[in-house]
Protein backbone atom coordinates (compact mmCIF):
# COMPACT_ATOMS: atom_id res chain seq x y z
CA UNK A 1 0.00 0.00 0.00
CA UNK A 2 1.18 2.93 -0.65
CA UNK A 3 2.45 6.02 1.98
CA UNK A 4 -0.41 8.28 1.47
CA UNK A 5 -3.15 5.51 1.50
CA UNK A 6 -1.82 4.26 4.53
CA UNK A 7 -1.42 7.44 6.62
CA UNK A 8 -5.16 7.80 5.72
CA UNK A 9 -6.40 4.79 6.41
CA UNK A 10 -5.11 4.80 9.84
CA UNK A 11 -5.91 8.18 10.30
CA UNK A 12 -9.53 7.53 9.76
CA UNK A 13 -9.18 4.22 11.73
CA UNK A 14 -8.24 6.07 14.62
CA UNK A 15 -10.75 8.51 14.38
CA UNK A 16 -13.77 6.01 14.00
CA UNK A 17 -12.26 3.44 16.59
CA UNK A 18 -11.56 5.93 18.90
CA UNK A 19 -14.62 7.39 18.92
CA UNK A 20 -16.60 4.15 18.73
CA UNK A 21 -14.69 2.95 21.93
CA UNK A 22 -15.49 6.26 23.64
CA UNK A 23 -19.00 6.39 22.56
CA UNK A 24 -19.46 2.53 24.70
CA UNK A 25 -17.39 4.00 27.12
CA UNK A 26 -19.65 7.15 27.52
CA UNK A 27 -22.96 5.20 28.13
CA UNK A 28 -23.62 7.00 31.41
CA UNK A 29 -27.05 7.82 30.42
CA UNK A 30 -29.53 5.07 30.47
CA UNK A 31 -31.88 6.80 28.21
CA UNK A 32 -35.08 8.41 29.01
CA UNK A 33 -34.16 11.30 31.50
CA UNK A 34 -34.65 10.60 35.17
CA UNK A 35 -32.94 13.57 36.37
CA UNK A 36 -30.21 11.50 38.06
CA UNK A 37 -27.31 13.97 37.18
CA UNK A 38 -25.28 11.40 36.45
CA UNK A 39 -24.48 12.80 33.22
CA UNK A 40 -23.81 16.55 35.09
CA UNK A 41 -21.67 14.40 37.43
CA UNK A 42 -19.69 11.69 35.58
CA UNK A 43 -16.16 12.57 34.55
CA UNK A 44 -16.19 9.35 32.59
CA UNK A 45 -17.98 10.82 29.66
CA UNK A 46 -15.30 14.19 29.78
CA UNK A 47 -12.42 11.64 30.14
CA UNK A 48 -13.16 9.07 27.54
CA UNK A 49 -14.70 11.93 24.88
CA UNK A 50 -11.51 14.23 25.19
CA UNK A 51 -9.35 11.08 25.35
CA UNK A 52 -10.98 9.57 22.24
CA UNK A 53 -10.13 12.79 20.54
CA UNK A 54 -6.64 13.53 21.55
CA UNK A 55 -5.85 10.03 20.58
CA UNK A 56 -7.49 9.93 17.02
CA UNK A 57 -5.47 13.21 16.56
CA UNK A 58 -2.14 11.32 18.21
CA UNK A 59 -2.54 8.62 15.36
CA UNK A 60 -3.22 10.46 12.24
CA UNK A 61 0.30 12.62 13.27
CA UNK A 62 2.28 9.57 14.10
CA UNK A 63 1.04 8.02 10.48
CA UNK A 64 1.63 11.67 8.91
CA UNK A 65 5.29 11.72 10.55
CA UNK A 66 5.90 7.86 9.68
CA UNK A 67 4.17 8.46 5.83
CA UNK A 68 6.53 11.40 5.16
CA UNK A 69 9.58 9.06 5.64
CA UNK A 70 8.45 6.96 3.25
CA UNK A 71 8.37 6.66 -0.93
CA UNK A 72 5.25 6.69 -2.18
CA UNK A 73 4.86 3.65 -4.36
CA UNK B 1 -11.42 56.08 7.51
CA UNK B 2 -8.98 53.85 5.17
CA UNK B 3 -10.78 51.73 2.75
CA UNK B 4 -11.96 48.18 3.70
CA UNK B 5 -9.99 45.57 1.63
CA UNK B 6 -11.96 42.95 -0.78
CA UNK B 7 -10.73 40.27 2.09
CA UNK B 8 -12.06 42.50 5.28
CA UNK B 9 -15.65 43.26 3.25
CA UNK B 10 -16.21 39.69 2.61
CA UNK B 11 -15.64 38.70 6.30
CA UNK B 12 -18.22 41.83 7.03
CA UNK B 13 -20.63 40.07 4.56
CA UNK B 14 -20.43 36.50 6.19
CA UNK B 15 -20.57 37.95 9.78
CA UNK B 16 -24.03 39.50 8.40
CA UNK B 17 -24.66 35.71 7.62
CA UNK B 18 -23.66 34.75 11.12
CA UNK B 19 -26.69 36.87 12.33
CA UNK B 20 -29.29 36.12 9.80
CA UNK B 21 -28.14 32.22 10.88
CA UNK B 22 -28.73 32.67 14.50
CA UNK B 23 -32.39 34.69 13.58
CA UNK B 24 -33.48 31.84 11.13
CA UNK B 25 -32.25 28.64 13.27
CA UNK B 26 -31.72 29.82 16.66
CA UNK B 27 -34.28 30.22 19.86
CA UNK B 28 -36.31 32.63 20.79
CA UNK B 29 -36.32 33.53 17.00
CA UNK B 30 -35.94 30.32 15.24
CA UNK B 31 -37.97 31.73 11.95
CA UNK B 32 -37.38 28.73 10.19
CA UNK B 33 -39.10 25.71 12.59
CA UNK B 34 -41.55 28.73 13.29
CA UNK B 35 -41.91 28.93 9.56
CA UNK B 36 -42.39 25.03 8.33
CA UNK B 37 -44.35 24.79 12.05
CA UNK B 38 -47.01 26.86 10.33
CA UNK B 39 -46.37 25.43 7.03
CA UNK B 40 -46.76 21.46 8.63
CA UNK B 41 -48.86 22.27 11.96
CA UNK B 42 -49.00 18.68 12.91
CA UNK B 43 -44.72 18.36 12.12
CA UNK B 44 -42.16 17.82 14.78
CA UNK B 45 -42.07 21.77 13.91
CA UNK B 46 -45.52 22.47 14.80
CA UNK B 47 -45.40 20.53 17.99
CA UNK B 48 -42.49 20.58 19.71
CA UNK B 49 -40.13 23.32 21.47
CA UNK B 50 -39.13 26.03 18.62
CA UNK B 51 -35.17 25.98 18.76
CA UNK B 52 -32.07 25.12 16.73
CA UNK B 53 -33.14 20.94 18.31
CA UNK B 54 -36.06 21.06 15.87
CA UNK B 55 -34.18 21.82 13.01
CA UNK B 56 -31.39 19.65 13.99
CA UNK B 57 -28.91 19.47 11.18
CA UNK B 58 -27.43 16.24 12.78
CA UNK B 59 -29.68 13.44 14.09
CA UNK B 60 -31.50 13.17 10.65
CA UNK B 61 -28.32 11.32 9.62
CA UNK B 62 -28.10 8.88 12.23
CA UNK B 63 -31.49 8.45 11.66
CA UNK B 64 -30.96 7.16 8.72
CA UNK B 65 -29.13 4.18 10.18
CA UNK B 66 -31.85 3.99 12.45
CA UNK B 67 -34.66 1.92 10.98
CA UNK B 68 -37.15 3.11 14.24
CA UNK B 69 -36.98 6.49 13.43
CA UNK B 70 -37.75 6.59 9.71
CA UNK B 71 -41.45 7.04 10.76
CA UNK B 72 -40.39 9.79 12.42
CA UNK B 73 -37.60 11.34 9.88
CA UNK B 74 -40.71 11.16 6.87
CA UNK B 75 -43.59 12.65 9.13
CA UNK B 76 -41.02 15.93 9.61
CA UNK B 77 -40.53 17.97 6.79
CA UNK B 78 -37.93 19.99 8.86
CA UNK B 79 -35.47 16.93 8.88
CA UNK B 80 -35.47 16.73 5.17
CA UNK B 81 -33.16 20.40 5.51
CA UNK B 82 -29.72 18.09 6.07
CA UNK B 83 -30.49 14.94 4.00
CA UNK B 84 -31.47 16.62 0.92
CA UNK B 85 -31.71 20.50 0.75
CA UNK B 86 -27.98 21.72 2.25
CA UNK B 87 -26.25 18.95 -0.32
CA UNK B 88 -28.39 19.97 -3.34
CA UNK B 89 -27.21 23.46 -2.04
CA UNK B 90 -23.67 21.91 -1.73
CA UNK B 91 -23.45 20.02 -5.14
CA UNK B 92 -25.33 23.15 -6.81
CA UNK B 93 -23.01 25.79 -5.23
CA UNK B 94 -20.28 24.06 -2.70
CA UNK B 95 -21.16 24.29 0.72
CA UNK B 96 -22.46 27.98 1.35
CA UNK B 97 -24.41 26.93 4.81
CA UNK B 98 -21.35 26.24 6.41
CA UNK B 99 -19.16 29.31 4.88
CA UNK B 100 -21.79 31.79 4.92
CA UNK B 101 -24.59 30.85 7.38
CA UNK B 102 -23.69 28.38 9.99
CA UNK B 103 -23.43 30.14 12.94
CA UNK B 104 -21.87 27.71 15.27
CA UNK B 105 -18.94 27.17 12.88
CA UNK B 106 -18.40 31.30 12.58
CA UNK B 107 -18.47 32.31 15.94
CA UNK B 108 -15.21 30.59 16.46
CA UNK B 109 -13.52 32.01 13.36
CA UNK B 110 -14.27 35.33 14.00
CA UNK B 111 -13.66 35.01 17.91
CA UNK B 112 -10.22 33.35 16.47
CA UNK B 113 -9.20 36.27 14.83
CA UNK B 114 -8.36 37.61 18.56
CA UNK B 115 -5.28 35.68 18.73
CA UNK B 116 -2.19 36.18 17.15
CA UNK B 117 -1.08 33.49 14.67
CA UNK B 118 1.66 32.84 16.94
CA UNK B 119 -0.32 31.10 19.17
CA UNK B 120 -2.10 29.17 16.96
CA UNK B 121 -2.19 25.20 15.69
CA UNK B 122 -2.04 24.58 12.46
CA UNK B 123 -3.37 20.99 11.73
CA UNK B 124 -3.05 20.63 8.04
CA UNK B 125 1.20 20.35 8.81
CA UNK B 126 0.43 17.65 10.96
CA UNK B 127 -2.35 15.62 10.76
CA UNK B 128 -4.41 13.97 7.97
CA UNK B 129 -7.58 16.31 7.76
CA UNK B 130 -9.78 14.70 5.75
CA UNK B 131 -9.07 10.71 6.78
CA UNK B 132 -9.55 11.84 10.23
CA UNK B 133 -12.82 13.96 9.39
CA UNK B 134 -14.52 11.03 7.67
CA UNK B 135 -13.41 8.66 10.73
CA UNK B 136 -15.58 11.21 12.99
CA UNK B 137 -18.18 11.13 10.94
CA UNK B 138 -18.24 7.06 10.55
CA UNK B 139 -18.02 6.98 14.48
CA UNK B 140 -20.82 9.80 14.88
CA UNK B 141 -22.96 7.07 12.46
CA UNK B 142 -21.86 4.32 15.22
CA UNK B 143 -22.74 6.39 17.93
CA UNK B 144 -26.74 6.24 18.63
CA UNK B 145 -25.95 1.94 18.19
CA UNK B 146 -24.07 1.88 21.64
CA UNK B 147 -24.34 5.34 23.11
CA UNK B 148 -27.14 7.14 23.85
CA UNK B 149 -25.02 10.30 25.42
CA UNK B 150 -22.64 10.68 23.13
CA UNK B 151 -24.36 12.57 20.06
CA UNK B 152 -26.24 15.59 21.40
CA UNK B 153 -23.24 16.46 24.11
CA UNK B 154 -20.89 16.17 21.68
CA UNK B 155 -22.19 18.90 19.56
CA UNK B 156 -21.62 22.54 18.87
CA UNK B 157 -25.15 23.26 18.10
CA UNK B 158 -26.54 22.77 21.30
CA UNK B 159 -23.71 24.90 22.71
CA UNK B 160 -24.45 27.75 20.64
CA UNK B 161 -27.86 27.64 21.17
CA UNK B 162 -27.06 27.46 25.03
CA UNK B 163 -25.65 30.93 24.21
CA UNK B 164 -27.84 32.65 22.17
CA UNK B 165 -30.42 31.92 25.12
CA UNK B 166 -28.45 33.14 27.56
CA UNK B 167 -27.74 36.67 25.47
CA UNK B 168 -31.64 36.67 26.01
CA UNK B 169 -31.72 35.37 29.45
CA UNK B 170 -32.60 31.73 29.54
CA UNK B 171 -30.28 29.77 30.97
CA UNK B 172 -32.12 26.88 31.01
CA UNK B 173 -29.72 25.12 28.92
CA UNK B 174 -27.16 25.34 31.20
CA UNK B 175 -28.80 23.50 33.69
CA UNK B 176 -28.71 20.13 31.92
CA UNK B 177 -25.00 20.93 30.97
CA UNK B 178 -23.16 17.21 30.76
CA UNK B 179 -19.70 16.83 31.57
CA UNK B 180 -19.29 15.80 28.42
CA UNK B 181 -21.19 18.80 26.99
CA UNK B 182 -18.55 20.93 29.25
CA UNK B 183 -15.93 19.04 27.34
CA UNK B 184 -17.02 19.58 23.68
CA UNK B 185 -18.17 23.28 24.31
CA UNK B 186 -14.53 23.87 25.74
CA UNK B 187 -12.95 21.89 22.52
CA UNK B 188 -14.88 23.54 20.06
CA UNK B 189 -13.99 27.16 21.42
CA UNK B 190 -10.49 27.25 22.88
CA UNK B 191 -8.21 24.94 21.23
CA UNK B 192 -10.28 23.86 18.13
CA UNK B 193 -11.48 27.50 17.85
CA UNK B 194 -8.96 30.17 19.42
CA UNK B 195 -5.96 28.42 19.10
CA UNK B 196 -5.88 26.80 15.36
CA UNK B 197 -5.57 28.01 12.27
CA UNK B 198 -8.36 29.46 10.71
CA UNK B 199 -10.65 29.03 13.82
CA UNK B 200 -12.71 26.30 12.67
CA UNK B 201 -10.94 22.93 14.20
CA UNK B 202 -14.29 21.84 15.01
CA UNK B 203 -16.38 22.02 11.28
CA UNK B 204 -12.64 20.52 10.35
CA UNK B 205 -12.92 16.94 12.03
CA UNK B 206 -16.15 16.44 14.25
CA UNK B 207 -19.00 18.66 12.30
CA UNK B 208 -21.02 15.93 10.33
CA UNK B 209 -23.54 18.35 8.47
CA UNK B 210 -20.20 20.03 7.41
CA UNK B 211 -18.68 16.31 6.44
CA UNK B 212 -21.56 15.60 4.58
CA UNK B 213 -21.81 18.71 2.59
CA UNK B 214 -18.35 18.49 1.65
CA UNK B 215 -18.43 15.10 0.58
CA UNK B 216 -21.11 16.01 -1.49
CA UNK B 217 -18.98 19.03 -2.86
CA UNK B 218 -16.54 16.90 -3.82
CA UNK B 219 -18.33 14.41 -5.91
CA UNK B 220 -19.83 16.71 -7.48
CA UNK B 221 -17.54 19.28 -8.33
CA UNK B 222 -17.15 18.59 -12.10
CA UNK B 223 -21.56 19.28 -12.56
CA UNK B 224 -21.12 21.77 -15.49
CA UNK B 225 -23.76 23.31 -13.51
CA UNK B 226 -21.65 23.15 -10.05
CA UNK B 227 -20.73 26.47 -8.99
CA UNK B 228 -17.41 26.61 -6.82
CA UNK B 229 -14.33 28.24 -6.54
CA UNK B 230 -12.08 27.56 -9.00
CA UNK B 231 -7.81 28.17 -9.65
CA UNK B 232 -6.93 29.62 -12.85
CA UNK B 233 -3.06 28.32 -11.89
CA UNK B 234 -2.13 30.17 -14.74
CA UNK B 235 -2.42 33.70 -13.21
CA UNK B 236 -0.68 32.43 -9.41
CA UNK B 237 2.26 34.41 -8.33
CA UNK B 238 2.79 31.65 -5.19
CA UNK B 239 2.68 34.30 -2.52
CA UNK B 240 0.60 32.26 -0.39
CA UNK B 241 -2.15 34.71 0.65
CA UNK B 242 -4.65 32.36 -0.53
CA UNK B 243 -3.57 29.36 1.78
CA UNK B 244 -3.05 31.59 4.52
CA UNK B 245 -6.12 33.35 5.18
CA UNK B 246 -8.36 30.12 3.96
CA UNK B 247 -10.25 28.95 7.43
CA UNK B 248 -10.84 25.41 6.51
CA UNK B 249 -6.95 24.93 5.32
CA UNK B 250 -8.24 23.62 1.68
CA UNK B 251 -5.77 25.49 -0.20
CA UNK B 252 -2.63 23.20 -0.70
CA UNK B 253 0.75 24.55 -2.83
CA UNK B 254 2.40 22.26 -4.00
CA UNK B 255 5.03 23.43 -6.29
CA UNK B 256 4.12 26.86 -5.67
CA UNK B 257 0.72 25.93 -8.04
CA UNK B 258 -2.09 26.22 -5.43
CA UNK B 259 -5.11 23.87 -5.60
CA UNK B 260 -8.36 23.15 -3.69
CA UNK B 261 -9.61 20.38 -1.48
CA UNK B 262 -13.39 20.32 -2.24
CA UNK B 263 -13.80 17.91 0.81
CA UNK B 264 -13.14 20.78 3.34
CA UNK B 265 -13.80 24.09 1.08
CA UNK B 266 -16.99 25.54 2.48
CA UNK B 267 -17.27 28.42 -0.27
CA UNK B 268 -16.69 31.24 1.79
CA UNK B 269 -14.45 32.78 -0.49
CA UNK B 270 -12.29 34.64 1.35
CA UNK B 271 -9.31 32.98 -0.86
CA UNK B 272 -11.15 34.81 -3.69
CA UNK B 273 -11.24 38.24 -2.19
CA UNK B 274 -7.44 37.83 -0.35
CA UNK B 275 -5.88 37.36 -3.99
CA UNK B 276 -4.24 39.84 -5.77
CA UNK B 277 -4.06 38.82 -9.11
CA UNK B 278 -7.43 37.08 -9.35
CA UNK B 279 -6.40 33.34 -9.73
CA UNK B 280 -9.42 32.47 -7.58
CA UNK B 281 -13.22 32.68 -9.64
CA UNK B 282 -16.37 31.59 -8.19
CA UNK B 283 -17.91 29.52 -10.93
CA UNK B 284 -18.85 26.90 -12.83
CA UNK B 285 -16.01 24.09 -14.23
CA UNK B 286 -14.42 25.65 -17.50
Amino acid sequence: MSAPKSKGLVSFAAAFGTLGVAAVLTRACPGGCTSCTTCATSLVPMVTGAGAVGLAFAGSAWAKKRGEGEKPE
Amino acid sequence: MSKLTPLVRNRLKRGVGFFVGIVLFYAPFALLAKGIGLLFPTSLAGTAITDVHTACLRMPWGWLTMPWMWPTLGANPISWLPILVLPFVAAAFGPLFCGWLCPAGALPEHLSRIVPDKFKFDFKSSVEIVPLRYGFFAGFLLAPFVSTSICCSFCNFTHMQNLVSGVFGDFSGFVVFSTLGVMAATLWIVPLGLFTKGGRGWCLFLCPAGTVMGLTSHLTRKLTWGRRVRVDASACDSCGSCADVCPMRAIDMPEEEPTINYHLCNSCMDCVEACQSKTYQYKRPS
